[in-house]
């Protein structure tokens, strides 16, 4: 089986290593700076290449449950990404709390349902 | 410790030998002591004597051993609940410094990772799951950083939380419901702490 080529996004070296509030007028660093500035025209590319993105959470001091939900069901809610195309496009790696990946599964699957 | 217990055996050897001295100064009427000792027997009543002795000071090493890593993990549970008393105390103002609240959760998440590793290296069970603590971690966080999209902001009626000036402010009901998670933290930790020292 043909692997996809891979594109890295590592949110503590490329974003920040504190992660903020859910909005750009809350606070520094937030998940809608995140969306739009890096994780969004990432994944474009990532899809129009056919290619993979893995995204690294690990090396920040943490992460609020709205800086997860903005950037990734954000993708689904102003972004207008479909759920499966998103699915098959990222690779999340969060070694340090290993439960983030299955929080931002559940983010991506109630965005998706409100959108309906 | 294994000094005293050589000091104790050296003592012990000597009644053995004052006993024997003692046997041929001295008769006891109705006991007849013999006169010839048969080396193998007295051999094998030494060998048994420092077996014994050996086994006492192995155990006891062990018991010492396993007694203090269980203190040390009982006192770094405690910690975690010194440090939960902490987050209690601040959230009952209403309000929160936001890096505290997101790092949070990650400390804790890690401190949890080493404690249960210590336990299972140290072959010490305990009742709770670490994935039960892990996931009142995770409610916790939700509880207090999961501010409201403002199409959620429109249709409440009051806001749980709101981010001001790099702090987050509780609506009394949120922070109820934070008081109320940290309480079942505190019991299962409380009750981890209970398994380690029975173990």
């Amino acid at each position: 089986m043909k692997t996809k080529p891979k594109i890295t996004l590592s949110v503590a070296d490329e974003f920040s290593r504190t992660p903020g509030p859910r909005y750009e007028v809350e606070g520094d660093f937030s998940g809608e700076s995140f969306r739009k500035s890096l994780l969004f025209p990432k994944l474009n590319k990532t899809i129009q290449d056919n290619s993979l993105l893995e995204i690294n959470l690990d090396g920040t001091a943490g992460y609020g449950t709205s800086f997860l939900e903005e950037a990734f069901g954000g993708l689904i809610r102003h972004n207008k990404l479909n759920r499966e195309t998103i699915k098959n496009s990222i690779q999340i790696i969060s070694d340090e709390e290993e439960y983030l990946i299955d929080d931002i599964e559940k983010y991506l699957d109630d965005a998706a349902r409100e959108a309906i | 410790m294994i000094v005293r217990n050589i000091l104790i055996s050296l003592f012990l050897f000597a009644l053995v030998f004052i006993g024997f001295l003692l046997g041929d100064m001295y008769t006891i009427p109705g006991i007849k002591f013999d006169n010839q000792v048969d080396p193998l027997h007295a051999l094998s009543i030494l060998v048994t004597f420092a077996i014994a002795v050996l086994l006492s000071v192995f155990f006891e090493a062990h018991k010492k051993k396993d007694s203090t890593q269980k203190e040390i993990m009982i006192k770094r549970v405690d910690r975690v609940l010194n440090t939960l008393e902490e987050l209690h105390k601040a959230i009952l103002t209403g309000k929160i410094d936001f890096q505290t609240a997101v790092s949070l959760p990650k400390r804790l998440n890690k401190t949890f990772d080493y404690i249960w590793e210590s336990l299972k290296i140290n072959k010490i069970n305990v009742k709770i799951e670490k994935s039960e603590i892990i996931n009142l971690i995770r409610d916790l966080k939700d509880l207090l950083t999961n501010t409201p999209t403002n199409e959620e902001r429109k249709l409440k009626k009051y806001c749980p939380i709101t981010v001001n000036d790099n702090l987050l402010i509780y609506a009394s009901p949120r922070v109820t419901e934070i008081c109320s998670k940290l309480e079942e933290i505190n019991n299962k930790l409380f009750q981890t702490q209970l398994n380690i020292n029975a173990n």
